[in-house]
C-alpha cells in the first residue's frame, strides 16, 4: 500500500499480486490491485480485478463505479454502459455514475441520452467541472449554443472539482499516500517562508509515514543545520546515506550544515562526495573552491571556481572568486573580463566587483580605470549602505587621488 | 589593496501478406541505421546540474531536399550554444545509390549556433526550393535556400522575434498565393528570470511552464517580396497567451481556410479559426480541442493531423505527459472534435510516457494510418535516478487496427527523444523516422515492415502548394494534405504519401489547391512518384 501510495505502481502490482494469491477471499486486496491497474493505465487487468473483488463484495457501489470506468476504457462501452446503469439504479443520486453513463451513453452515440445523465451530474454536484465540460460539447455538437455557453460558464466556474469518491478503501490509501507527500510539501512551503522550526516538524511527520524517504532526511539535514541543531542534522545525514549512498543532495547539505558548524575540514570532504556523485553540482564546486582556498591551495580552488562557473554561467559568487584568484595570481586582464561579466545587474554586491576591478587595473598600472571604478563602488556602497566597505574605498581613493596628482 | 570580500558561500540549496501476421513472429518493422549511413549528431542540451529549463525541451529535426537533387537530407538543431551550431546532412544516395550522409553544414552556410529549438521548412519566395526557419531560445533566423546553400535573410526579410520560441508553420494563412509565418512560444524565460525549481517533497528538478508566465505566439504576413510584417496583433493572434509548443496548420472546418493548432503545455490548448479577413478567433474551448475528456488542462507537446478514420476531416492527436497519455481528437466534420482516446485505446498505450514528436504513418500498408510516437520524461524518473539522464523512454508504434490501435515494439533504444521527422530517406517508397534525442545521438529507423507493398508519391508543383488536399481514390478514399509542419519542433518531408493494400491502381487523383481550384488525373500508378503541376489536371467543380 505503501508503494501504491507513492505512485511505484509496477512494485505495488507486484505485492498485490502476491497478497490475493495469499489471501484470495480478503475484498481489499483485490480491490487495490484493481486500482493500481486502473492508475498505471491497463484498464483490462483493472476490470478484472474488480470482477474479482466484486465477486467478494458485490455491493461495493464505489467498485462498481470504478470497474464501468474500466469498461469504458477498455473499449466495451456496451458493459460500461450497463454497469452504469445498474448502479445508478441502486444509487439515483451518484452524480460519478450519470457523468460515467453519459460518457458511456456518448460513445455509443446516443447523444441526447447522454446529456440527460451529464445534467443529472450537474444537478446532484452543481460544481462538477467534467461533467459541465462534457455537457457543453455535446451541446455545442447538437447546436445548442445557449445551454453550451452556459455550461462552459458553469465549468469556469468549478475551479476543476469533482464530487468526493465516498471509497473508504481508497481513503485509506491516500490517507497513507498523500499523507507523507502532503507533510514533505508543507514542510518545504513552511521552510520557505522562513518557519524552520514548523517545517522540521513536519517532515519528521512525512518520515514517520514513510521511513524509505530519502528527500525526508535530506530536507532535515539541511532545517536542522539552519536552526543550529547540528547532532540531530548528523543522525538525519546518517540516515539519508544509509538509503542512498551517492545521493548528493544529502552531502552537499551536510556540507553546509558542517561549514555551518565551522567543521571546515569534513565539510570540505562532504562537497568532496557532493562533486564525485553530482559532478555537476556547480555550487559543490563553488563551496569545495572556498574550502580548499582556505586551506591554502589557490590552484586547486581557482580549478573548482572555474569549473562552477562553466556549468553554471549565471553563479555570481562562484565567478567572484574566480576573478578575485585570477587577481590574485596576476592573471589581471582574465580578472577584467570575469569582474566585468558581474557589473549588472546591479545590487548591493556590485560594489564588491567594482573594488575588484579597481584592484586589477591598479595593479595593471592603469591608474585612471583604477580611480573611475573606485569611485564607483564607493557611491555604490553608501548607496547600498555597505559600511564595512565605505571607510576603506574613501581611503582608497585618498591614496589614488595623490599618486595621480604625481 | 585588498579587494573587498563579502563570504559568498552558497548555502541556500536544498534542495506480401505486407501485414505482419500475428500469429507469427513478426520481422523487425524498423532498423535502426543513423551510424551506419553517418547520421552521426549528437545533441548537446548544456545541463548544468542547475536544472534550467530549456535544457530539457530541445531539440528538432528537419527533412529537405535543400540540394533538389531528390533525396532527403536532414537538418539538426543544437541545443547548446557552446557546440558547434546546427548541422546538416546531405544525403548521397543520388547518385551513389547508397544511403550515406555527409556533414555540408559549413559549405551551406546554415550552421546557425545558438540556444537551438526547432526548425520549419517552406518555399517563402516561391523560387521553387525550401528554405529554412530555425527557432531558438532567443531570436529566430531565416535561411533563404539559393539552390543549394543558404543564406541567413532574417533581418533582410524583416522577421524579427524575441523569448523562446519552439515550433513553427509556414502557412498560407490570407490565401495570397505565399506563405507566412507562425512561430509558437514558450514562456518568458530568460537569462534574468531562470528559476531554480524542484519535486514536490524537495529535490531539484526541472521546474514546470507554471514557473514562468506564458507568452503569445507570433504570426508573421509574407508581403511577396521577400518581406514580413509582424500581424501578431492585427490578427487577432495577440489575444490569447499560452505555454506553445506544438504547431500546426489545416483547414479543420472545411471552409477553404486554414486554422492553425497550437499544442500549449499544461494550459488550454488553441484552435485559431481563419475569419477569411486576416483575423483569427480562438475556438478551441468550443471546438472541443482545449481540454482532454474531462475539461482538465493536459501538458500539450507535439501534434500529428490526419484525417486517420477516413471521414474526410483531419483529426489531431495531442503528446501529453506520463499519466496523462496522448489525447486523440476526431473531427467529427462539423467544427466539432470528440474526445476518443480512451475508446481507440490511444490513451491506455501511451500512458505511462511523455510524448514529443508524433506522426500519422501507414507502416503495414494497410490504408490505415498507425502511429509513431517519441517519449522522454521531463522530469527525474524515479526509476533512473542516479542515471546521468534519468528521462528515458521507448518511442511507440501504435497499430491501427480499425476501431482501435495496438502497440508493437520498435528497435529504437530507450532515450531522451524530443523532434521526430518522418519522410521516405532511402527511396524505397515507405516512410522512414529522424529522431532527434536530447542530449544523446540522433537515430534513424529505416521502416522494413512491407518491402513488397504498393505506394504513391505526390509531388505537387502549383503557385503554392502546402496546404493542398489530395485524395486518392482507390480501395479507399484516403485524403491528405500537403504538409511539412506539426510533430514537435520538426518538420516533415514536403511529400504526399500514400499507401496501397491492393495490387489495383487507384481509380484517380483529386487535387484541392489551397486557392480553391480542383483538378483531377485519372489512374496514377502504384510505385511512382508523381509530380502534378497545378493547371495540368482536368479541373472539376
Amino acid at each position: 500500500m505503501l508503494l501504491h501510495a507513492h505512485q511505484q505502481f509496477g512494485a505495488a502490482r507486484h505485492c498485490y499480486a502476491r497478497l490475493v494469491g495469499l489471501a484470495p477471499s480478503t475484498f481489499k486486496w483485490s480491490y487495490y490491485s484493481a486500482l493500481v491497474a486502473a492508475e498505471s493505465g491497463s484498464p483490462a487487468q483493472a476490470r478484472e480485478a474488480f470482477d474479482r473483488a466484486l465477486q467478494l463484495e458485490p455491493n461495493y457501489l464505489p467498485g462498481r463505479v470504478r470497474r464501468a470506468a474500466s469498461l469504458l476504457e477498455e473499449g466495451s462501452p456496451d458493459r460500461s454502459a450497463e454497469e452504469y446503469a445498474a448502479v445508478v439504479a441502486d444509487s439515483p443520486e451518484n452524480a460519478e455514475a450519470h457523468y460515467g453513463l453519459g460518457r458511456a451513453l456518448a460513445v455509443q452515440g446516443r447523444l441526447k441520452e447522454a446529456l440527460i445523465h451529464y445534467e443529472r451530474a450537474c444537478l446532484l454536484f452543481p460544481s462538477y467541472s467534467a461533467a459541465h465540460y462534457a455537457a457543453a460539447q455535446l451541446y455545442g455538437r447538437l447546436g445548442d449554443v445557449a445551454r453550451a455557453r452556459n455550461h462552459l460558464r458553469a465549468y469556469e466556474r468549478s475551479s476543476r472539482t469533482a464530487p468526493p469518491p465516498h471509497d473508504p478503501y481508497l481513503e485509506e490509501l491516500q490517507r497513507l499516500g498523500q499523507g507523507a507527500q502532503a507533510h514533505l510539501q508543507r514542510s518545504v512551503a513552511l521552510a520557505a517562508a522562513g518557519k524552520l522550526e514548523e517545517a522540521a516538524t513536519a517532515n519528521l511527520e512525512a518520515i514517520r509515514l514513510d521511513p524509505s524517504s530519502v528527500q525526508g532526511h535530506v530536507n532535515l539535514i539541511s532545517l536542522y543545520g539552519r536552526l543550529r541543531r547540528f547532532s540531530e542534522a548528523e543522525s538525519q545525514y546518517q540516515a539519508a546515506v544509509a538509503l542512498n549512498p551517492s545521493h548528493s543532495e544529502a552531502h552537499y547539505n551536510y556540507g553546509v550544515m558542517l561549514f555551518d558548524a565551522e567543521r571546515f575540514a569534513e565539510a570540505r570532504r562532504a562537497f568532496r562526495k557532493t562533486i564525485e556523485a553530482n559532478p555537476m553540482h556547480a555550487d559543490a564546486h563553488n563551496n569545495y573552491a572556498f574550502l580548499v582556498e582556505r586551506e591554502g591551495k589557490p590552484g586547486e580552488a581557482l580549478k573548482h571556481y572555474r569549473e562552477a562557473v562553466r556549468l553554471a554561467p549565471a553563479h555570481r559568487t562562484a565567478r567572484f572568486h574566480l576573478a578575485r584568484l585570477f587577481t590574485a595570481a596576476g592573471q589581471l586582464q582574465d580578472a577584467i573580463g570575469q569582474f566585468e561579466q558581474l557589473r549588472e545587474p546591479e545590487d548591493e554586491r556590485t560594489a564588491d566587483v567594482e573594488y575588484g576591478l579597481a584592484t586589477a587595473c591598479y595593479r595593471l598600472g592603469d591608474l585612471d580605470r583604477a580611480l573611475k571604478h573606485t569611485r564607483r563602488a564607493h557611491d555604490l556602497a553608501v548607496k547600498y549602505g555597505r559600511r564595512d566597505l565605505t571607510g576603506r574605498l574613501e581611503h582608497d581613493l585618498r591614496v589614488l587621488a595623490r599618486r595621480r596628482s604625481r | 589593496m585588498r579587494i573587498g570580500l563579502a563570504a559568498m558561500l552558497v548555502i541556500a540549496a536544498t534542495a506480401c501478406s505486407r501485414r505482419p501476421d500475428p500469429e507469427s513472429t513478426p520481422a523487425p518493422l524498423f532498423r535502426e541505421a543513423a551510424e551506419e549511413a553517418g547520421l552521426v549528431f549528437r545533441h548537446q542540451n548544456g545541463a548544468s546540474g542547475a536544472f534550467h529549463l530549456p535544457e530539457i525541451m530541445g531539440s528538432g529535426v528537419a527533412l529537405i531536399d535543400y540540394d533538389g537533387d531528390g533525396d532527403l537530407d536532414v537538418y539538426f538543431v543544437q541545443g547548446d550554444t557552446r557546440a558547434k551550431g546546427n548541422r546538416l546532412y546531405r544525403n548521397l544516395l543520388i547518385p551513389s545509390g547508397k544511403l550515406r550522409f555527409e556533414d555540408r553544414t559549413a559549405e551551406a552556410r546554415a550552421g546557425h549556433a545558438g540556444a537551438g529549438m526547432g526548425v520549419a521548412t517552406g518555399d517563402y519566395d516561391g523560387d521553387g526550393d525550401p528554405d529554412l526557419l530555425v527557432t531558438n531560445l532567443g531570436p529566430i533566423v531565416l535561411y533563404r535556400n539559393d539552390g543549394g546553400s543558404f543564406t541567413d535573410v532574417t533581418s533582410a526579410a524583416r522577421l524579427a522575434s524575441e523569448g523562446w520560441h519552439t515550433s513553427a508553420s509556414f502557412v498560407d494563412y490570407d490565401r495570397d498565393g505565399d506563405l507566412d509565418l507562425f512561430v509558437a512560444r514558450y514562456v518568458d524565460f530568460g537569462p534574468g528570470n531562470a528559476r531554480s525549481c524542484k519535486g514536490a517533497t524537495g529535490e531539484l528538478d526541472y521546474c514546470t511552464p507554471k514557473a514562468y508566465r506564458p507568452v503569445v505566439d507570433r504570426l508573421f504576413r509574407n508581403d511577396g517580396t521577400g518581406h514580413f510584417t509582424d500581424v501578431t496583433g492585427s490578427a487577432g493572434i495577440g489575444s490569447a497567451t499560452g505555454p506553445g509548443l506544438g504547431v500546426v496548420a489545416a483547414d479543420f472546418n472545411r471552409d477553404g481556410w486554414p486554422e492553425i493548432y497550437v499544442a500549449n503545455d499544461g494550459e488550454a490548448n488553441h484552435l485559431w479559426v481563419n475569419q477569411r479577413d486576416g483575423t483569427f478567433r480562438e475556438a478551441a474551448l468550443e471546438s472541443g480541442v482545449a481540454f482532454g475528456e474531462d475539461g482538465l488542462p493536459q501538458a500539450g507537446m507535439g501534434l500529428a493531423v490526419a484525417d486517420y478514420d477516413h471521414n474526410g476531416a483531419e483529426d489531431i492527436l495531442v503528446t501529453n505527459l506520463t499519466r496523462e497519455g496522448a489525447t486523440l481528437y476526431r473531427n467529427e466534420g462539423d467544427g466539432f472534435f470528440t474526445d476518443v482516446s480512451a475508446l481507440t485505446a490511444v490513451r491506455r498505450l501511451t500512458y505511462d510516457h511523455t510524448g514529443f514528436g508524433a506522426a500519422w504513418i501507414d507502416v503495414d500498408s494497410d490504408e490505415r494510418l498507425d502511429l509513431m510516437i517519441v517519449n522522454g520524461a521531463v522530469t527525474v524518473m524515479e526509476s533512473q535516478r542516479g542515471h546521468p539522464q534519468p528521462f528515458r523512454q521507448p518511442s511507440l508504434l501504435l497499430m491501427n487496427r480499425g476501431a482501435a490501435f495496438e502497440s508493437v515494439q520498435l528497435p529504437a533504444a530507450e532515450a531522451v527523444s524530443r523532434g521526430a521527422a518522418v519522410g521516405d530517406i532511402d527511396n524505397d517508397g515507405d516512410l522512414d523516422v529522424v529522431i532527434s534525442n536530447n542530449g544523446g545521438p540522433a537515430r534513424l529507423l529505416l521502416n522494413q515492415a512491407a518491402p513488397g507493398a504498393n505506394w504513391l508519391r505526390v509531388r505537387l508543383e502549383g503557385r503554392q502548394p502546402v496546404g493542398a488536399l489530395v485524395s486518392l481514390e482507390g480501395r479507399t478514399k484516403q485524403t491528405k494534405r500537403l504538409r511539412t509542419d506539426g510533430s514537435y519542433l520538426s518538420a516533415n518531408e514536403g511529400y504526399v504519401h500514400f499507401t496501397l493494400a491492393t495490387e489495383t491502381p487507384p481509380a484517380r487523383i483529386v487535387v484541392t489547391w489551397p486557392l480553391g481550384r480542383k483538378e483531377v488525373w485519372p489512374s496514377p500508378q502504384p510505385r511512382t512518384v508523381l509530380t502534378l503541376k497545378e493547371g495540368t489536371g482536368q479541373a472539376i467543380r
